[in-house]
């Protein structure tokens, strides 16, 4: 029943991944939760970073100039 | 049946696509040239494999499928220059316990809250996401932002599943302290 951190951690990351994770390891997590503050805490912080992680789609849109898109068509008429 | 005329607008490919291309370009290599480069080569690709398109997908997924083989190419090389794959150094050099020690000792960012209007903060997950060594960047946007399935990132990185999960754990541990640098302590 008793999982190490490691193994911990990995079902804390595959669940914030959003990854199927089984009944018996959720359990089992739960109850090294229990008795863990340092995996307790690694649990905390990755559902914030998961969050934080979700935002960098939303904020992403670098763009090209317009001159590099004139450049790029030159190239492609050339080819 | 096709949907692809055989004589197409370069141009026109160039003014619809080429942002979207870049951005996602740009997102996985951190490179203004080397995404450019990429868009560039992905328009040229898609121009001489127009004859065997089949139409079965729009123009969009198309472009973008050539322009993911070609992040994935540019990775592989990166790799080859390396003298050690980052496979290899996300198990070899640290032992599951020292990882722990690792997590230990790291700040808590627990008290960030998360606003998704917040621009800055996305700005800043943004800088430490390219802050991560280049193999993981890729793992970790195909991962935990495009959601891929893990068979599929696994196979697209060239590593094992039980790799995928440490170089994510080590990837977050060094994420989290540069979110406590750049944004909790400032």
């Amino acid at each position: 029943m008793m999982i190490d951190c490691e193994k911990a951690a990995k079902i804390i990351d595959q669940k914030d991944a959003a990854e199927k994770v089984g009944w018996w390891s959720r359990r089992k997590l739960r109850f090294h939760l229990v008795l863990c503050k340092m995996c307790k805490n690694y649990k905390k912080d990755s559902a914030v970073l998961s969050k934080i992680i979700r935002m960098m789609g939303k904020h992403s849109n670098h763009c090209l100039t317009e001159q590099e898109k004139a450049e790029m068509k030159n190239n492609l008429l050339q080819k | 049946m096709p949907n692809l005329p055989k004589t197409i607008d370069t141009s026109a490919w160039v003014d619809e696509y080429s942002d979207m291309l870049y951005n996602y370009a740009f997102t996985r290599v951190s490179d203004h040239e080397m995404a450019k480069d990429l868009v560039q080569d992905t328009f040229v690709s898609a121009l001489k494999a127009l004859d065997n398109f089949q139409g079965k997908s729009t123009i969009k997924t198309w472009l973008f499928s050539i322009l993911k083989r070609k992040i994935i190419d540019h990775w592989r090389k990166q790799d080859v220059r390396k003298t050690k794959p980052m496979s290899a150094s996300a198990t070899e050099n640290e032992s599951g316990e020292e990882r722990i020690l690792q997590r230990q000792n790291a700040p808590s960012i627990s008290e960030i809250e998360v606003d998704y209007e917040n621009k800055e903060l996305g700005e800043v997950i943004m800088t430490c996401i390219r802050d991560l060594p280049e193999k993981w960047r890729g793992i970790v946007i195909d991962k935990l932002v495009d959601h891929k399935e893990s068979e599929e990132v696994c196979k697209e990185h060239d590593i094992t599943p039980s790799n995928l999960w440490v170089i994510i754990h080590r990837a977050k541990i060094q994420l989290r302290e540069c979110l406590t640098a750049k944004w909790v302590n400032s």
